[in-house]
């Protein structure tokens, strides 16, 4: 069996609120997460907004933003727990054997240095000299797809497209060949044909350097076509998770068959499309129920129960090996009531 | 530089600025006179080959004065600029970047400064250290520090959180780095505009600190002397007021207009 390059052990992040005169308020945005990821595999974590997707990806990386904290929980990389390192340790990890490609380029470029030099940037704080970064650069350019690399390194962020500062970003985050990759909504920001372009990118950086991609996205088509495996996540909670195949195929929480659901068909015409009614809750109102999906559950409701989804937290079923769900009516091979 | 070359006042104010440059060189090479040289028998001469802009009460040539006086000017005003920019930029990266305790205590200090004319600090540093340029310098300095920490650290605060400072942390970048490489470039307008403003507000102090007597002293000359010299005889000799006094006009539009110019560029 392959070793696990990342392993995220129930992992809950809290953003504390603190007024004057007031109690301090904890408000749990990820709760008792786990999650894995293996050498080489491509790993999806799939959720609506607000569903504290991108919140674990940045706490990977220590970038949570100052009023978020890691609560509970070990997030170890390489076998090693990174909220245990010093700052210097983990900063040799970060952008190294570590990278990760942000939701949208058009604000992740400084916008007073040339492209070229933030890609090598990466490449010099971790030991190369001025020339071997610049070689690397330009190598790394032409693998995510530039012909004219050296007008490319030489350019100002405000002279590229979309896609290409997309690509730029995404050089930036490969150039020392880290060993995961965290990709957060690589493709929201672009139009569908540089979204296929990003997506083989992926693929084939994924083939040939061999690298481990964690991919958050709430697209479950770009997901399918690509992933190995994928988490489901909803209102801070983990609450289906197997290989792509289990999860199109076979969706077992209301929840997922609802987001499978909402894809267009393109065999039934004139008919609307499938909604979710409802939002995803706001993080005070998750403390009001156990099972994330309550509020917006429309099998709860068709099925009228509501007293063992509001005060019991679902346990994990498995399904098989790799395939668990989170869900109090799931007993056995169907969702059925007790 | 070509779209702040298209705006007037920052071209009229370069223009001017570069002729003084150009005539403080020129004149030095060329000058003969001594500035602190007495001829009481010439005194209030009127302009000619020898003497171009005349002499004072004590015969003193006005030219070889107005050239002292210009370089002294430029000189305190760019020390003060530059040591006033270089501690603002550290104090406000202190406490813009790392906030917490050092940013409440920082900020307390400027608040308190600001809140109270710079004049009356220097007035104060002088009475108790005393006379000289380099109290005049230091007094000058304290008094700008305020200005650029504040400049300095809102913008280290406007950058801190955003999305590309974020991706440099996570590509490994120390924090000088993100500092000094990611985050200064961005706030340079900003302090480019403080800087030249105050460039002209530190020749203006150091001339009215002089004019009261306590900036720079004699024998070294000093428009804010000259202006007070000049004044007790203006009726006799009106030109020993006129001279200094344009000279000084100049210095502080030139860089007034500069430093307007490129704020009104950069907000474009």
């Amino acid at each position: 069996m392959e070793k696990n390059i990342l392993e995220i052990n129930n992992l809950s992040i809290a953003f504390e609120k603190k007024e004057l005169f007031s109690k301090k308020e904890t408000l749990y945005a990820v709760e008792n997460i786990d999650l894995n990821i293996k050498e080489k595999e491509i790993v999806a974590l799939v959720g609506e907004s607000a569903c504290g997707k991108s919140l674990t990806a940045l706490s990977i990386l220590k970038l949570l933003p100052e009023t978020a904290s890691v609560k509970s929980g070990i997030i170890k990389f390489d076998s090693k727990d990174i909220y245990s390192l010093s700052r210097q340790e983990f900063q040799k990890l970060s952008g190294n054997e570590l990278s990760i490609i942000f939701q949208n380029p058009m604000s992740c470029l400084n916008p007073l240095k040339r492209v070229g030099k933030q890609i090598e940037e990466a490449a010099i704080a971790h030991g190369k000299t001025k020339e071997e970064a610049r070689k690397m650069a330009l190598e790394i350019l032409s693998i995510t797809g530039f012909y004219d690399v050296e007008d490319i390194y030489k350019s100002y962020p405000s002279e590229l497209s979309g896609g290409m500062m997309q690509r730029v970003l995404i050089a930036m985050a490969l150039i020392n060949g880290p060993k995961l990759l965290i990709a957060d909504e690589p493709t929201t920001a672009l139009d569908v044909t540089i979204e296929a372009q990003i997506t083989d990118l992926i693929l084939k950086l994924n083939k040939t350097l061999k690298t481990s991609i964690l991919l958050i996205s709430h697209s479950l088509t770009l997901v399918s076509n690509i992933c190995h495996r994928i988490y489901v996540m909803y209102a801070g909670k983990i609450i289906e998770s197997g290989t792509t195949s289990e999860i199109i195929t076979n969706p077992l929480h209301p929840y997922t068959k609802a987001l499978i659901q909402t894809l267009p068909d393109l065999n039934i015409r004139s008919k609307k499309l499938n909604v979710i009614s409802g939002t995803v809750p706001t993080l005070k109102e998750r403390q009001n129920f156990k099972c994330p999906f309550y509020d917006r559950c429309d099998f709860r409701k068709e099925k009228n129960i509501s007293s063992k989804c509001k005060n019991k937290i679902p346990d994990k079923t498995f399904v098989s090996e790799t395939h668990f769900v989170k869900c109090c009516f799931y007993k056995g091979g169907q969702n059925g009531t007790d | 530089m070509k779209k702040y070359f298209s705006n007037p006042s920052f071209l009229t104010g370069t223009i001017i600025f570069a002729s003084l440059l150009l005539f403080l060189l020129s004149g030095s090479i060329f000058n003969r006179c001594d500035y602190d040289a007495i001829d009481t028998l010439n005194k209030f001469a009127a302009s000619s080959k020898e003497h171009i802009f005349g002499t004072d009460y004590l015969g003193r040539d006005v030219f070889a004065r107005i050239l002292m006086a210009l370089r002294i000017s430029y000189s305190v005003g760019f020390i003060v600029m530059i040591s006033g920019l270089i501690t603002g930029i550290i104090l406000g990266a202190l406490s813009g970047y790392f906030g917490g305790i050092p940013d409440s205590i920082i900020t307390k200090i400027v608040n308190t400064q600001m809140s109270f004319p710079g004049i009356l600090l220097s007035l104060m540093l002088i009475a108790v250290f005393g006379n000289g340029t380099f109290i005049t310098i230091t007094a000058l300095y304290i008094m700008t520090i305020p200005k650029f920490t504040r400049i300095a650290r809102g913008g280290f605060i406007k950058y801190k959180n955003s999305l590309f400072v974020t991706a440099a942390k996570s590509r490994g970048a120390g924090p000088l780095r993100l500092l000094f490489v990611h985050i200064l470039p961005n706030i340079v307008p900003d302090l480019t505009v403080t800087a030249t403003l105050n460039f002209s507000l530190s020749i203006l102090s150091e001339s009215g600190l002089s004019y009261l007597g306590l900036g720079i002293q004699p024998p070294l000359s000093s428009f804010g002397r000259m202006l007070n010299e000049g004044q007790r005889f203006i009726l006799q000799s009106p030109s020993n007021v006129l001279i200094p006094a344009v000279f000084l006009i100049l210095s502080v539009l030139s860089l007034n207009l500069i430093g307007d110019g490129i704020s009104s560029v950069n907000q474009k």
